[in-house]
């Protein structure tokens, strides 16, 4: 048996990469293969993943929840959970094509869901929360239960595996999105399991990250004030999470956000709001190296920690927006941008298909059980 | 002189194979990505690169002549003794990191932490001339070398924050004369003249015939020239501790 994340140490970078289509039109999953396939050495085959926006559009509505199971009695124990508060429309393995360099593949499953209307009337809750509580509570009470993803018209496809191999593993060729993201895995510090692969999901967020979060445990500790469990041992988990608590929960814009994870030094401030988000929310600072993409069905944002200590760069053709951690990997897939630059540090890149003003349309909680 | 397309060869092979030619002139085309060209390379072989050259183009070189069709990644000429490059686009973060001689001409920006760690010694000089605007840290910790930034292609403020944060050796001159901001304490500020300007002309010349931007043009304004106030900068720094 193969040491699990938390269990062993690897001092060593990542990949990331995420492709836009503004007018919301579909491309093959084979570009972003090809992108994050060109950053081939920033990986080491230890995590590859990839997520897709825009794939189901038979269920739009239903919330696809992509599952892994170390083992059968896993799928029989989260499968009596999910029968018990929601209304499956379908489900069935995901289907994948077996191939040599990807192996101990766990048991992966995909239903289409809508919460029970009973369980939302009993839990007085909307069926965002629902889910998100949903999520929480197969990744931290069902052993050998984890969610890849859990969004509306979106999946995650992750796993241990250069990212190209991964692609082909989860036959992302057979699918068209408007937004695609994308991540090739250099773990830091552990050794890369199917849970830890990114990107990391929860309901449409999804993050995918080069670099380190050495704050994870102060974020953490935040995080689980208000319900959130993490349990997938990966740094990268508090990002989608802080993400959904600020923009979702609380409802702050983008920019504000922006003000709380990749604050300005305290002496470069240009007004009192962004002094109050940093006091307020302090312990969602991230520290740290990183870039991220953080995406949902609205669209994307790319940034970098405040004093850009990981590469990124992005590139506009078109109603096309690129950003990747190297200009070779945008090159490789669109020869000639319209326009393609560096972000500064803290400096978003942000994506929004037409008609769309904010990444997600905030679903403000009226009352939180302690 | 030996032509090459980067495109029918992987990454480890393309290097190898750069390695083993004998030729004196070389033009790779084709490029996307492919890290390591001509690093560690000891020679004056000439090197000509079209597309855009994967991280670390000439690190540790000593010697190498490289013009790049294109854009250039991250680590350009990092800890680099001595040859020349030219970029015929931007780049992208740490350009120069650590170099120890050498030139550096860049057509465009620049990205952060240009020139970080730079230092001369004796006849080594390392040179970086950077015709737009930089990102920030430029010339961080720098011991050595001269660092010319012309910002001709943008209104961005020519250096990003933090601009020669700890620099104990060296020059950085700005083209124009330029504000405080951005500029790190320990430095002084002193405004050239055209007249003043002996250390640094024949580097515009270059970049002028280069690039092919007028020399006229590049010499509209005045410069300014950043240099060290204090060498130890440091030296008072935990006195009121220590004793």
């Amino acid at each position: 048996m193969s040491l699990r994340e938390g269990e062993i140490r690897i001092p060593s970078g990542c990949a990331i990469a995420g492709i836009l289509n503004r007018s919301g039109q579909s491309f093959n999953g084979q570009t972003i293969i090809s992108c994050i396939a060109n950053m081939h050495q920033r990986s080491n085959g230890l995590g590859g993943g990839f997520a897709a926006y825009g794939i189901y559009p038979e269920y739009a509505r239903h919330y696809a929840l992509h599952i892994y199971y170390d083992h059968e009695k896993a799928r029989e124990e989260c499968e009596y959970h999910l029968n018990h508060n929601f209304d499956i429309a379908l489900q069935g393995p995901v289907p994948v094509r077996r191939q040599a360099r990807i192996h101990h593949a766990p048991v992966i499953w995909r239903y289409f869901a809508q919460p029970k209307e009973g369980r939302l009337y009993q839990e007085e809750i909307d069926p965002a929360e629902f889910i998100f509580r949903s999520v929480m509570y197969i990744n931290s009470c069902i052993c050998g239960a984890y969610v890849a993803s859990s969004g509306q018209n979106m999946a995650a496809f992750k796993g241990v595996g250069y990212p190209e191999d991964i692609g082909e593993f989860f036959r992302l060729d057979d699918y068209s999105a408007y937004l695609w993201t994308a991540h090739g895995r250099f773990p830091t510090n552990t050794p890369g399991w199917w849970g830890g692969a990114h990107p990391f999901t929860l309901l449409n967020w999804s993050v995918v990250h080069n670099g380190e979060i050495s704050s994870y445990s102060t974020n953490r500790r935040f995080l689980e004030m208000y319900g959130y469990t993490c349990s997938l041992q990966t740094d990268t988990e508090v990002i989608t999470y802080a993400v959904d608590l600020l923009m979702r929960r609380h409802a702050l814009s983008l920019e504000d956000t922006v003000d709380v994870i990749s604050a300005p030094m305290w002496v470069d401030m240009e007004n009192s709001q962004q002094g109050r988000l940093r006091r307020t929310y302090a312990s969602l600072l991230l520290n740290g190296p990183f870039s991220i993409i953080v995406a949902t069905g609205n669209g994307m944002m790319a940034i970098n920690d405040r004093i850009k200590l990981r590469p990124l760069v992005a590139a506009e053709k078109g109603d096309c927006l690129y950003v990747s951690s190297e200009e070779g990997a945008i090159k490789v897939v669109e020869p000639s941008p319209d326009r393609i630059w560096s972000p500064g540090g803290g400096e978003p890149v942000i994506g929004l298909l037409y008609g769309k003003e904010k990444l997600i349309e905030a679903e403000v909680i009226k009352a939180q059980s302690a | 002189m030996a032509v090459i397309n980067a495109e029918e060869y992987g990454q480890q092979e393309l290097i190898q194979l750069l390695k083993q030619i004998e030729d004196q002139d070389i033009e790779v085309k084709g490029l996307c990505g492919q890290r390591y060209v001509a690093c560690g390379w000891q020679n004056r072989k000439s090197l000509t690169l079209h597309g855009v050259p994967g991280n670390n183009l000439a690190a540790f070189a000593d010697g190498p002549q490289i013009t790049v069709y294109g854009n250039a990644q991250e680590g350009v000429a990092n800890t680099m003794s001595s040859g020349h490059i030219q970029v015929h686009g931007r780049v992208g973060d740490i350009a120069g990191y650590g170099m120890r001689g050498g030139e550096l001409f860049i057509k465009d920006e620049a990205g952060y932490r240009l020139g970080i760690h730079m230092k001369a010694y004796r006849e080594l000089k390392p040179v970086i001339v950077v015709g737009g605007s930089v990102g920030a840290f430029a010339g961080e910790y720098m011991a050595g070398g001269t660092l010319i930034v012309l910002g001709l292609k943008d209104d961005n403020p020519l250096v990003g924050a933090y601009c020669g944060t700890g620099i104990y050796g060296g020059e950085i001159y700005l083209r124009g004369d330029y504000p405080g901001k951005n500029i790190a304490s320990n430095i002084e500020k002193t405004l050239l003249s055209e007249r003043d300007l002996d250390n640094i002309i024949d580097y515009l010349n270059r970049y002028s015939i280069y690039f092919n931007y007028p020399l006229e043009k590049i010499l509209e304004k005045p410069f300014t020239k950043l240099s060290v106030k204090n060498v130890r900068p440091f030296a008072g720094l935990y006195a009121g501790f220590v004793s």
